[in-house]
């Protein structure tokens, strides 16, 4: 089981060529071969939404799917989304609505929600907490994520 | 510029504790300390360099001024003075612009009332929180936006433990609930609207007047949720007196009754 298979993810728009053991999660391959620890590991078994990253357009969590399932796929990491120094409206939203406080389960959060707007750009606010319902926040009660989420909504359709 | 460095204990006197989310209370309280003495260095600098008497010299608005007068100098420049013209000031300051607070002082209380607005579905034995409202006293708040966070999620660490959260044993000591599929913390689903009021009453006990606040919403909000569930559950002649809440427990004492009946 130990013998390496050669893959080329795209994180960012970057290519990564790796190679990875036939078991090497999605979410391990994203941090330790290629060393975008932006993406956080929770539960490691598809409950906390904590490694949720974008792949080709669907938010996913990187701790259920196998780096291999990954090869040659577009994959989006928090780091991906700010634009230079110019915060992504998500991630401006967080911070203006203290949608985070340890901030451990926040890149999980900003990028379920972004994918979710940009499929859903109209999503009502009840499937909107029944889709961030997916994710777990020990810290901030979710108030002010899903305060968050509705001020980026707006902000996001202005772009 | 201020940089605030993070728990370490080969930097930090020995204290006797964070507990009753008292940071705020010791931190800030040290964070005073140091600031004020920085303040009384950095009016007798502004002093020497608008040509006028300390007392006289207002700080505000990043900038320091002569009451009265149009004649101001920023702070900045006030601290860049201080570090490169040292020569300028040493007669009468130590120049460094680096100070250090300590200060641990007795427990702080805050105290607050929490309501809890529960339906109870006697089928299931489900449990949803409609409503939740609180008033916390933390003495004076400093950050309304941290304060309502720590309030707002010690609430629903309070619900959890109210109606989900429980770390359940085997008979031969291994744990059942090792998982976060099998221990429940609360999602976005499990959580209302919060009301939040502050009644702001100065603590005498500690130097900024804040009180340590986080743990206000864990404590107090088990007991309002079991309460409004209890009284929901009170034409049924029963009630719960364990937590969580579980619909298998509601449905126990539910069932008791049904066959009392």
């Amino acid at each position: 089981m130990s013998e390496k298979t050669a893959i080329t993810v795209n994180i960012n728009g970057r290519d990564h060529a790796i190679a990875v053991e036939p078991r090497r999660t999605l979410a391990d391959a994203i941090r330790e071969d290629c060393g975008q620890t932006g993406t956080h590991i929770g539960c490691e078994h598809g409950v906390c939404g904590a490694c949720t990253v974008i792949v080709d357009g669907e938010p996913m969590r990187s701790c259920l799917m196998f780096a291999v399932q990954a090869d040659g796929k577009k994959i989006r990491t928090v780091e991906g989304l700010a634009d230079g120094d110019k915060l992504h409206p998500m991630q401006q939203a967080f911070m203006d609505h203290h949608a985070l406080q340890c901030g451990f389960c926040t890149p999980g959060f900003l990028m379920l929600a972004v994918g979710v707007l940009e499929r859903d750009p109209d999503i009502s606010n009840e499937d909107l907490v029944d889709v961030l319902s997916s994710n777990l926040c020990r810290c901030t009660g979710y108030q002010n994520i899903i305060k968050a989420v509705r001020a980026a909504a707006i902000e996001m359709q202005k772009r | 510029m201020i940089k605030v460095v993070h728990g370490d204990n080969d930097r930090a006197p020995y204290g006797w504790g964070t507990f009753a989310s008292r940071s705020l209370v010791i931190s800030g309280g040290a964070t005073l300390i140091a600031a004020r003495k920085v303040r009384a260095k950095l009016l007798k600098i502004a002093s020497h360099l608008l040509e006028a008497a300390s007392d006289d010299i207002v700080l505000a608005d990043g900038v320091a001024k002569v009451a009265g007068t149009d004649r101001t100098i920023p702070i900045a420049k006030l601290a860049r003075e201080a570090y490169t013209q040292t020569h300028r000031f040493f007669f009468f300051i130590d120049t460094a612009t680096t100070e250090t607070g300590h200060y641990d002082p007795p427990g702080t209380f805050s105290n607050a009332c929490h309501i809890a607005i529960v339906d109870v579905d006697v089928e299931t034995g489900h449990v949803k929180v409609e409503k939740f409202l609180v008033a916390e006293d933390a003495g004076r708040i400093i950050n309304p936006m941290i304060a309502d966070g720590q309030v707002q999620g010690g609430i629903a660490q309070g619900i959890g433990n109210a109606l989900l959260e429980e770390i359940i044993y085997d008979e031969n000591g291994g744990i059942l609930t090792a998982t976060l599929a099998d221990y429940l913390p609360p999602t976005a689903r499990e959580i209302p609207a919060i009301e939040l009021h502050h009644i702001e009453t100065p603590s005498v006990n500690s130097l900024t007047q804040a009180k340590g606040l986080g743990e206000g919403g864990t404590i107090g909000a088990p007991a309002a949720v079991i309460n409004a569930v209890n009284d929901a559950l009170s034409p049924f002649g029963v009630e719960i007196n364990e937590m969580p809440a579980t619909p298998q427990r509601i449905r126990a004492v539910l069932r008791k009754a049904e066959k009392a009946a």
